[in-house]
């Protein structure tokens, strides 16, 4: 029973070993798909596990407690990895289909074989409660992530992953250069023994403990792309296949936010963090990203583009919460993160359905496409309701939570600031809902394709999950709350 | 590339550098070095005679379907060697439950199965250092 996480990993990377051996590509993708869809289910069951008897603490070769590398699975680690492994399994399915048109066939197996390194080391990420540990499965998912985006053998790709793998190994760097800070003040690199040591290294290294919390939030702010830091992201997220791009927005830069989290309040603590004053900087950048992110997918022309810089707006709402230092707050944040990644992965799940249909990746090319592909533009428009937060979707919920949790801490500035940014997402995706809908003739090609039966059923899953959790949050609000507690608060 | 002085001394440099490589790799529980030296060791030997006597002659001797398979390999080995620890000893890895004796400290055949994961990571690290000068030689 408890060596079950262990297990979910070494699957991740028997699926990426074995790649080479199976001869026809197509074994490899449904090998990965069953290795997903079975850890996830082992998640389910380590999360019955841990409601009936407390979190596990995986010592590593059974060495002591700071010697050896240690896995901690609790209520908040193996929710994610539930979520995330169950959102992989349904963009999995998607690929299934997807692959057949938009990825070169000599490039199947690399695909999967770096699709599960990518889970491999997002589950690693999740579990570890070790700081070196930590950075050595951020290496492994940017380099990942790098060879994902240049899958397409084409220039932009080149640029755009090479520009990706410039910019984080700059920010892994910063990681490790925090990591380094803190083992100098404290001796140790588990985090249990980090934040037990933490109040009295900061009393005597102040300026130490400030530089390495400064280093390893610059390094994970590049990796989740706040705002002057998303420099990368436009380009890598158009470019990438789409379903490759679902995967980025939805899974690895929550990943790194659920990275953020643990070294906040596992490593440093709140108390700390308030006493630097570091939710201020939080708020500033917040705010910024919040409005300017969505300011420049106004002005974009391209679909996958907009939706990029929509993300850059919605790390800010991320931000945003967690700069509350409070229950409610991270709560809110945790429901976001949720909700923000089956929206955003439905969103470009659905630019890669057009590009499959033939239909460019352009706003104006979108005119019409509801006779065209009516199922895809439906979920095109349940998607950008959701971005928008319209009654009835996830995005509503989750800013709704937010919007209480500013609330109880009487900052109603920022509320009023959620609902500039909301009508501001409503003023780039309302036309593309309207354009779809009004039909402009000559626009659209009039031929109707028909979409791969896995790429209309994962579409149809994800559909259903935000609407579902619209209307009864109360479904995953529980675990939430399980894992705030377990986080320390 | 026809060469003859550079031949030659490659011809007998490279047994010296392969029985350093696997002695570095052997040794890998008892000296400094190890799997990962010992196997760049060992693939450098590769890279050298790929750039005396030409790509075509290296692929010859180390095609790279072998590097393919050796790549996965290696570490395929290590986790299998990894599961049989779990299952048997209860920790990823463990060491002297598998059964492999450990042998008197000090000695080549000692250590459990610290030299057999040394091999391990010196096939991978070796042939993925060949599949590297393959592509960078490639991609031109």
């Amino acid at each position: 029973m408890t060596s079950l996480a262990i297990i979910q990993l070494v699957l991740f990377l028997l699926v990426a070993l074995f790649s080479p051996f199976l001869t026809p590509p197509k074994r490899n993708q449904w090998l990965l798909l069953l290795v997903l869809i079975v850890n996830t289910g082992i998640s389910a069951v380590l999360l019955l596990h841990i409601e009936s008897s407390g979190p596990i603490t995986l010592l590593l070769g059974g060495h002591q407690r700071g010697l050896g590398i240690e896995l901690l699975i609790d209520a908040f680690s193996v929710l994610f990895t539930l979520f995330l492994g169950a959102l992989g399994s349904v963009v999995q399915i998607y690929a299934l289909g997807f692959m057949k048109t938009h990825i070169p066939k000599t490039q199947h197996t690399a695909y999967s074989g770096l699709m599960a390194i990518l889970f491999f080391a997002i589950f690693g990420l999740l579990y570890t409660n070790d700081l070196f540990n930590t950075y050595v499965l951020i290496e492994i998912l940017s380099i990942a992530t790098v060879a994902l985006i240049s899958i397409v053998r084409k220039k932009r790709n080149f640029m755009a992953a090479l520009r990706y793998l410039l910019i984080s190994e700059l920010a892994s760097l910063s990681v490790l250069f925090g990591i380094a800070l803190i083992y100098m003040v404290t001796g140790t690199l588990n985090m249990t023994l980090i934040y037990e040591a933490m109040p009295r290294a900061f009393a005597n290294y102040p300026i130490n403990v400030t530089l390495a919390l400064g280093f390893m939030g610059m390094g994970l702010a590049i990796k989740t792309a706040i705002f002057p830091f998303h420099e990368w992201l436009p380009d890598a997220y158009t470019s990438a296949p789409s379903s490759s791009s679902a995967i980025l927005s939805a899974l690895v830069s929550k990943a790194y936010m659920v990275v953020l989290i643990k070294i906040l309040f596992r490593v440093f603590g709140s108390a700390i963090i308030e006493q630097l004053g570091a939710q201020w900087v939080m708020i500033t950048l917040a705010a910024v990203a919040m409005i300017v992110g969505s300011l420049f997918a106004l002005g974009q022309t391209s679909f996958k583009r907009m939706l990029a810089y929509s993300s850059v707006a919605q790390v800010g709402y991320l931000l945003l919460a967690l700069s509350l230092l409070s229950r409610a707050g991270l709560e809110a944040m945790l429901f976001y993160m949720i909700s923000h990644a089956l929206i955003k992965g439905t969103l470009f799940l659905v630019a890669g359905s057009f590009s499959t249909q033939h239909i460019k990746d352009s706003l104006k090319a979108l005119s019409g496409v509801a006779y065209v592909a009516p199922f895809t533009a439906l979920v095109l428009g349940v998607g950008a309701f959701g971005m928008v937060g319209i009654p009835g979707t996830s995005g509503f919920i989750a800013k709704f939570h937010l919007a209480m949790a500013l609330g109880d801490a009487s900052r109603w500035g920022f509320v009023a600031l959620i609902m500039l940014s909301s009508i501001l997402n409503a003023i780039y995706f309302f036309p593309v809902i309207i354009n779809s809908i009004v039909k402009q003739t000559g626009t659209v090609p009039l031929k109707r394709d028909h979409l791969p039966i896995s790429m209309v059923l994962s579409m149809s899953v994800l559909l259903i999950a935000i609407v579902t959790l619209g209307f009864s949050p109360s479904l995953v609000l529980p675990y939430i709350e399980a894992a705030v507690t377990a986080i320390g608060f | 590339m026809n060469n003859r002085l550079l031949h030659t001394i490659v011809k007998m440099l490279l047994p010296v550098i392969i029985v350093y490589g696997i002695f570095i790799v052997l040794h890998g529980h008892l000296t400094p070095g190890g799997g990962f030296s010992g196997g760049a060791i060992l693939g450098t030997a590769l890279v050298l005679y790929g750039l005396a006597f030409g790509q075509d002659a290296s692929l010859k001797i180390f095609p790279e379907s072998v590097s393919k398979y050796l790549e996965s390999g290696g570490v395929l080995a290590i986790v299998v060697i990894g599961l049989v620890g779990l299952f048997v000893g209860g920790y990823f890895l463990s060491n002297a439950a598998t059964g492999v004796p450990l042998g008197t400290p000090g000695d080549l055949l000692s250590g459990g199965i610290i030299p057999l994961l040394m091999i391990a990571i010196g096939l991978k690290v070796g042939s993925t250092l060949m599949t590297l000068f393959n592509a960078l030689l490639e991609d031109e």
